[in-house]
């Protein structure tokens, strides 16, 4: 009996061993929101070598929302977006899982991200 | 958010205190190393005196964040993986002994990489996912009274090419040699003199307990690895080191409370990185659980990790007649069947 219990205990560690993806999300689905004022377009990520990974493809009049999109991607990036065909770095950001919606403000000048879920 | 996310946020918060990041070049770089121990396994494993060994092993990471991969992107969230598994049976594997030399079969696989979901069998694949296989396929032909074991086999490694490199193997008694080939270009050649004696290769109990083992690994002309391990007290002690030509590569001091070392390994390790400082590490090692932080074996075999607490779900046993080991153990674990070891000789 004894030998049972350890067994079904390993089996059971052997299982869990591989679940965290069903309780953690591993992918994104990224809205944005254009709170500046100004037209912006294409929020996107921006690699090391500075290639440009456009995450939301679509261009935004003030206070409109974006469509969704859904990637892979779940860690810290750095995020920028255009405005008026100049790339404005927002600089590096944790991006969560899940469904996010991204505000793209403009404070004094400067743009600024911040993420609501 | 959900109320598990919570804990999630805590707990990725707690473990992002650590650096380490396996990058696609640390996965790929790490192919080579896991080929190469993967057959200085077998070579362990297969024994001329041996019926069989078992081993299995599944590293087991919680958190996402522990492993999160580094790209030029960013830092992506995911599971780096290690999967194994070594079998090899001789015909004689339930120890009742056979007549004539003992054929045996091996299989030592390996699936390791990075993925951005755990996976206990398919693996995700996600976008940035790099999933490498190293598998050992071989045959051996053994005597155990002439202590005399041949191989050979082919060895198949599934990284960003397919290679498939073969091997040979030659023991006899306490020397065995182990080249490998990729197609006509030698690899490696993998030298082990065992002088420390074994009671389960059928040695005697005697001062020969307290010569050193010892393992040269030739890579090329330049790149020659050294391992010794030596026996301080009973077999139960022992002070184990690895040198590149001109380095240092770890050191360790092992605590096995018996011989047999299948109970439980008590590990303290210092291994340098290549940056040339070095770290201490150490991990336990029971029969179904290995838990080890920093430890040498993992930064060597495990996409140089550090920082982060490794538990191993795993096995290792080895029989020989009717009694149990682990890997390159020297003696059998205590039992009440088996008195002593390999008889074969005193049957005849």
């Amino acid at each position: 009996m004894k030998n049972i219990s350890k067994q079904l205990a390993l089996i059971s560690v052997l299982i869990l061993s591989s679940c965290t993806h069903w309780i953690v999300d591993t992918e994104t689905r990224i809205q944005m929101e254009n709170r500046t004022g100004e037209e912006i377009r294409d929020l996107s990520i921006v690699s090391e070598t500075g290639q440009i990974k456009i995450l939301v493809p679509d261009t935004l009049k003030k206070d409109t929302l974006s469509r969704s999109y859904e990637y892979e991607l779940v860690g810290k990036f750095n995020f920028a977006v255009f405005s008026r065909d100049s790339l404005i770095d927002l600089g590096r950001h944790r991006l969560k899982g899940g469904m996010i919606l991204v505000q793209i403000e403009k404070e004094d000048g400067e743009f600024t991200l911040r993420f609501k879920r | 958010m959900r109320v598990e996310s919570y804990f999630f946020v805590f707990a990725v918060f707690f473990a992002n205190v650590f650096a380490w990041h396996p990058t696609s070049q640390i996965i790929e770089e790490q192919v080579p190393q896991t080929a190469f121990a993967q057959l200085s396994d077998f070579q362990n494993a297969a024994r001329p005196e041996y019926n069989a060994y078992l081993a299995a092993g599944i590293i087991y990471l919680p958190l996402p964040s522990q492993s999160a991969l580094s790209t030029e992107w960013g830092i992506h969230d995911g599971f780096a993986a290690r999967q194994r598994v070594g079998i090899w049976l001789t015909n004689d594997f339930d120890g009742e002994g056979s007549k004539g030399p003992a054929i045996g079969l091996g299989w030592f696989g390996e699936r390791q990489g990075w993925d951005n979901e755990d996976f206990l069998f398919l693996p995700h694949r996600g976008d940035f996912s790099q999933i490498n296989q190293i598998h050992t396929f071989g045959l051996t032909i053994a005597d155990s009274s002439k202590h005399l074991l041949f191989g050979g086999g082919f060895q198949y490694l599934n990284a960003e090419d397919e290679t498939v490199r073969w091997w040979l193997l030659g023991t006899w008694d306490r020397f065995s040699v182990m080249p490998s080939f990729h197609k006509g270009n030698l690899q490696f050649i993998n030298t082990q003199l065992y002088l420390q004696a074994r009671e389960l290769r059928g040695d005697k109990n005697s001062w020969q307990n307290y010569l050193p083992d010892l393992e040269f690994s030739f890579f090329s002309k330049d790149s020659v690895k050294m391992f010794i391990s030596q026996n301080i007290f009973k077999q139960r002690f022992y002070i184990e080191g690895a040198f590149w030509a001109k380095d240092f590569a770890w050191a360790a001091l092992k605590y096995y409370p018996e011989p047999s070392r299948l109970i439980m390994a008590l590990e303290a390790t210092a291994a340098q990185k290549e940056n040339g400082k070095i770290y201490y590490g150490g991990g336990i090692t029971l029969p179904f659980l290995r838990v080890a932080y920093n430890h040498a074996d993992d930064y060597e075999n495990f996409f140089k990790s550090m920082g982060i607490w490794i538990v191993e779900i795993r096995l290792a046993i080895g029989t020989s007649g009717s009694s149990f080991f682990a890997l390159k153990a020297p003696k059998a674990a205590p039992s009440e069947i088996s008195k002593s070891p390999v008889k074969k000789e005193d049957k005849e």
